[in-house]
């Protein structure tokens, strides 16, 4: 039993109980709170082991803990408090019970050691962010919800049948990494890369996220995608495939995220590009690689998080969530503004911020390996990276010109959460023993070196430059930049309901035909047995159809049975 | 125990469905009570059936003390037990859910003592009509239970009135070509052999399998039982008996009607005639068309815009898959097949007897209906999530683990055939998945009124509860078994699977 309470999740999902039990009378973002932080002490004693049961006859490793997924858990504990401390002004019942259920999942999903308890969280996991995203309530947040779910059942569907026949042919029951040339391979890869949201699998990410609650956008932009770096790291570690498809990732993030103009979809494409960074680390497959994938992931959570909140923190205090709505509404809540700062220049990579102690081993990894074009596309997307959320969204959002817009006082739990978010990748980059020391690998790397700091400078100095002298090209524009979601807007919602009216046409012919053959058939065994007599009234044609469709049915069943028959033993 | 028991079986459905009617007249009470204590009976046997057959090994019975091939003999064994199990626990939450009465919307006449009671006895009927095939080991009795069956279930589809008559009529034609092609194979078949006893019949095949009219028996017989288990293309009846049915009755028919007559197919043609050749050649035309059956069903499911609908064509999926394992006839396959046929039935019973009471209780069967639904009977909604995950199959719900054995079985068959029941088994889990998840949206995260399809506003409602308690009862219950059967798999597999593998079941006993 005192093994239960070592692990976090049980706390999440206790939580689910106790706020269930009580949905009428109190809120239950105070029970969130005091789970998740349970769930982070379970954590913080950081105990190495595995613990499982035989349930059903199936061995289901539930506890399996090494420093890749305490590491992984750990931050997804520290990102589920401040969540829940974020949204404790506005969290009903629903959406706590979705957060607490979705935070649980992902934390099970990498403590699982086995594959049949992996995919029953990862199931857990997309069902329960679907809920979040259903939770933001609007006719917006539904329709997107579909689109997710569409995406997420075929990734569930992908990894059943990887994982399916990863057992059936005799493969391990505990996770590890795969080998590459069978079937299993190439299905559960691409379940994780749908929830790694690698391009063109992304669209859901961005489509679905912005139209969450300004909480549920927070618990949303660090579980799934995280999870599936984890999954990476944990079955694909080396795949070479990875590289080049992290890196245009990464890149391909960037170019969305400068032309975009809600906000939060905006931090959505940089979720694809940082993912992106990830991605290619554990292509790279180094020692030094893999740590940066993990410190990256680490970091992004914290980061990604602090700029979601700042997000929220603006549509919180004004209702609005495009860029060429807002402006210069930085007087009013200059510490959220602060704050959100802080998690750009992580984001960005900047010196003394968590960011950069990450960012750059990825990097380094990449040099080391002289993967030259990689190491290109990663200094490129982290200059756009910082030409975006560095500078464009926070131009026009906070600062830049000042339209009428309405702002409302933030309340203290969102403003303390924010505080210890940025306190938080602060901290971090001050002093990146902290996370190092708690890394998988083997590998050393000192970040804080001239050469890393200064080129780093320079190259958010020369971006910022930039963006003063084309900010006027940057300005947004109100409108939707399709993008591979196009896919699945227009052809594929035309090819179901022209496939559902081809449907409802096809019964009807299919009835005619049916019955057309059915007569002339009657009509010419008629007349075989009385020549001359005059065709009947098609009274009761339908039921007469049916009867005379099963006989055509045996009769042709009875002939292709008899040649299959003889063909097999002739004579 | 082992020789009062198999002949109770059978005979109590069919005396009480006799005597609930009777009671009903006399007293012009309702006949729930009795009703059910027979239903609980019945049960009862079934599992003391199951429960020996397993201990001490299968059970032959000979009827009136007639030995086979001469007489008639019950058979009990893993697998027939475990049907008469599931068929016996059903009838019990069909007759509790019978209090509720017709639907509101239907056109069914207002219930009555004496009508009631003669429905309680139809459905006395059926249970025991199926029971009769699920344990008989003669050929021709088989036939005379399926008739019986389906004379019991037309006039449970036809109670509805108006729309169900047509359906019921509709039904009436499809059982009875398939009855009557049935019976002309049985008919081949005696004459071939001589003997209308299965381990006869087994025993006997071998000297005719050079006989072109052998082919033509089988494939009529696998028509006949093809028609009554909905295999694809011959399911036309199936939608609409479902859809007008009324819900006591539907979550009956629907959970376990087709399946036995699956069940008949299987011990058919995976046993008796499966030494010939013909056999093998229909077994493997049934996976294909399972196949087909598993796609168009579930493609057709998501086109479909009302609920119970929906599920009909639902159910024309599943019983693909069924066949689907029927067809490959490995043991595993078997498993697959059986375990789905119990967890299909828990959770369509249960799904089917929420969408009716729901259909009634908000006036419509429409998506927009559901919206809501969520907030106002949590713990109903919640169990017919249960039952809505296990269609998907999400674990640990038992669909997950029927599903699992169907895809080991068809990874373990390879081929052309295993690859594409693979593919179709993973794609109507995606279909599935859709349409469910589509109705979950509606009831959980909508509130009525902001559907756009959403008919009517929240005052013109009529007031009550979503499910009275003869139907709420029923769906939570079965939500819980759905869970449980989940949970205790692997028990299930080691009773199923030795049962088949040892032979017991598949080779047949020497004649006398």
């Amino acid at each position: 039993m005192s093994a239960l309470f070592l692990h976090p999740a049980f706390w999440l999902f206790a939580g689910v109980l106790v706020v269930f039990a009580n949905r009428r009378r109190m809120p239950g973002v105070p029970v969130g709170v005091i789970v998740a932080l349970g769930a982070l002490l379970a954590l913080v004693r950081g105990v190495e082991g595995t613990l499982e049961t035989t349930v059903a006859g199936f061995r289901l490793v539930w506890f399996h803990a090494d420093r890749l997924s305490l590491l992984f858990a750990l931050v997804f504990a520290i990102v589920a408090l401040l969540g829940f401390l974020y949204g404790s002004h506005r969290m009903r019942a629903g959406e706590t019970v979705a957060a607490l259920l979705y935070a649980g999942s992902a934390i099970a999903t990498v403590l699982a050691g086995d594959w049949i308890t992996f995919f029953v969280f990862w199931e857990a996991m997309a069902l329960s962010s679907l809920a979040l995203i259903w939770q933001g309530g609007t006719a917006g947040a539904r329709r997107a919800g579909m689109r997710y779910l569409l995406v997420h059942a075929t990734g569930g569907a992908l990894l059943f049948a990887g994982i399916a026949l990863h057992l059936a042919g005799g493969g391990e029951t505990s996770l590890g990494a795969l080998a590459s040339d069978a079937p299993p391979f190439w299905l559960i890869l691409g379940a994780v890369a749908i929830n790694a949201a690698i391009p063109p699998l992304h669209a859901w990410l961005t489509d679905a996220y912005p139209e969450a609650s300004t909480s549920g956008s927070v618990f949303l932009s660090a579980f799934t995608t995280k999870t599936a770096v984890y999954a990476l790291l944990r079955l694909f570690p080396g795949t070479e495939i990875l590289v080049p498809l992290g890196a245009a990732m990464a890149l391909y993030g960037v170019v969305f995220a400068v032309i975009e103009n809600d906000i939060r979809r905006l931090l959505g494409y940089h979720i694809v590009s940082q993912v992106g960074y990830m991605v290619a680390a554990v292509g790279i497959g180094t020692p030094l690689a893999l740590n940066g994938a993990s410190s990256h992931a680490f970091s992004h959570i914290l980061y990604k998080a602090l700029l979601f909140m700042g997000a929220g923190a603006a549509i919180e205090a004004t209702g609005l969530r495009r860029l060429s709505d807002l402006g210069g509404i930085s007087r009013q809540m200059r510490f959220a503004v602060a704050m959100y700062a802080v998690g750009a220049l992580s984001i960005s990579g900047a010196p003394l911020f968590n960011g950069f102690i990450s960012k750059s081993m990825i990097v380094s990894a990449a040099g080391e390996e002289h993967l030259l074009w990689t190491e290109l596309l990663l200094v490129l997307a982290a200059v756009g990276t910082f030409l975006s959320v560095g500078l464009k969204l926070p131009w026009f959002a906070f600062f830049g010109e000042r339209r009428a817009v309405a702002v409302r006082p933030l309340p203290t739990n969102l403003l303390a959460a924010m505080g210890i978010g940025g306190g938080l990748c602060l901290l971090y980059g001050l002093f990146p023993n902290l996370l190092y020391s708690r890394l998988p690998y083997l590998a050393t790397y000192a970040p804080y070196t001239l050469d890393h700091v200064v080129s780093t400078a320079q190259l958010l100095l020369a971006t910022g430059f930039v963006f003063y002298l084309a900010r006027k090209t940057l300005t947004p524009s109100p409108g939707l930049a399709l993008d591979s979601d196009w896919l699945y807007r227009i052809p594929l919602a035309r090819m179901v309901s022209a496939t559902t009216r081809a449907l409802a046409g096809v019964g009807p012919v299919v009835r005619t035909l049916r019955g057309e053959a059915v007569t002339r058939l009657d009509a010419a065994a008629r007349r075989l047995a009385a020549p001359g007599a005059p065709p009947r009234r098609r009274e009761s044609f339908a039921f007469r159809a049916s009867i005379g469709w099963t006989v055509l049915f045996a009769a042709v069943a009875v002939v292709i049975t008899w040649i299959m028959v003889w063909l097999r033993n002739p004579g | 125990m082992r020789d009062v028991l198999p002949g109770l079986l059978v005979a109590l459905p069919l005396v009480g469905a006799a005597l609930v009617p009777l009671l009903a007249a006399l007293f012009r009470r309702t006949t729930r009570g009795a009703a059910l204590a027979l239903h609980a009976a019945i049960f009862a046997a079934a599992l003391g059936l199951f429960g020996s057959s397993a201990a001490d090994g299968p059970i032959r019975y000979a009827v009136g003390g007639w030995p086979g091939p001469w007489g008639i003999e019950l058979w009990f064994d893993g697998l027939s037990t475990l049907i008469a199990v599931l068929v016996a626990g059903m009838a019990c939450f069909a007759s509790f859910a019978q209090t509720f009465g017709a639907d509101r919307n239907g056109a069914a006449p207002a219930s009555t003592p004496l009508r009631e009671g003669l429905l309680r006895g139809a459905l006395l009927l059926l249970v025991g009509g199926l029971l009769g095939i699920v344990a008989t080991r003669d050929v021709f009795n088989l036939f005379v239970f399926l008739e019986i069956s389906s004379l019991a279930a037309y006039t449970l589809v036809a109670s509805g009135g108006g729309r169900a008559s047509v359906a019921a009529f509709r039904y009436l034609l499809a059982g009875t070509a398939a009855g009557s092609l049935y019976l002309f194979g049985v008919g081949f078949l005696y004459a071939l052999t001589g003997t209308l006893n299965m381990d006869d019949l087994a025993a006997r095949l071998p000297s005719v399998e050079a006989d072109a009219a052998l082919t033509v028996a089988v494939v009529l017989i696998a028509v006949g039982l093809s028609i009554k288990a909905a295999l694809f293309p011959l399911h036309g009846w199936l939608p609409d008996t479902y859809v007008y049915t009324p819900t006591p009755a539907a979550g009956f028919i629907a959970a376990v009607m087709a399946k036995v007559s699956a069940y008949a197919l299987l011990r058919l043609l995976g046993e008796v005639l499966a030494g010939t050749t013909a056999g093998a050649v229909v077994l493997e035309i049934t996976l294909w068309l399972g196949i087909l059956g598993v796609l168009v069903g579930g493609i057709l499911a998501v086109a479909q815009r009302a609920v119970t609908r929906m599920l009909a064509w639902s159910s024309i999926s599943a019983m693909g898959m069924i066949l689907i394992g029927v067809g490959m006839g490995s043991a595993l396959a078997i498993t697959g097949a059986l375990f789905h046929m119990a967890a299909h039935a828990l959770a369509k019973g249960c799904l089917f007897f929420g969408a009716g009471g729901i259909r009634t209780s908000e006036d419509g069967d429409e998506l927009g209906r559901w919206a809501g639904l969520g907030s106002r009977a949590p713990w109903t909604l919640a169990a017919l999530t249960v039952a809505a995950l296990s269609m998907i199959g999400i674990p640990p719900t038992a669909g997950f683990f029927s599903k699992y054995y169907l895809l080991s079985a068809s990874i373990e068959a390879g081929g052309p055939a295993g690859i594409a029941a693979f593919a179709a088994i993973i794609l109507s889990s995606l279909l599935a998945t859709v349409y469910f998840l589509r109705v979950l949206e509606a009831a959980w995260f909508r509130t009525p009124g902001d559907a756009p399809d959403a008919a009517g506003d929240p005052a013109s409602r009529p007031p009550g509860p979503v499910l009275p308690r003869p139907l709420a009862v029923p769906v939570v219950g079965l939500a819980v078994l759905v869970l449980l059967t989940g949970i205790f798999a692997r028990p299930f597999e080691r009773h199923v699977l030795p049962d088949w593998e040892s032979g017991t079941a598949r080779i047949s006993a020497p004649a006398p």
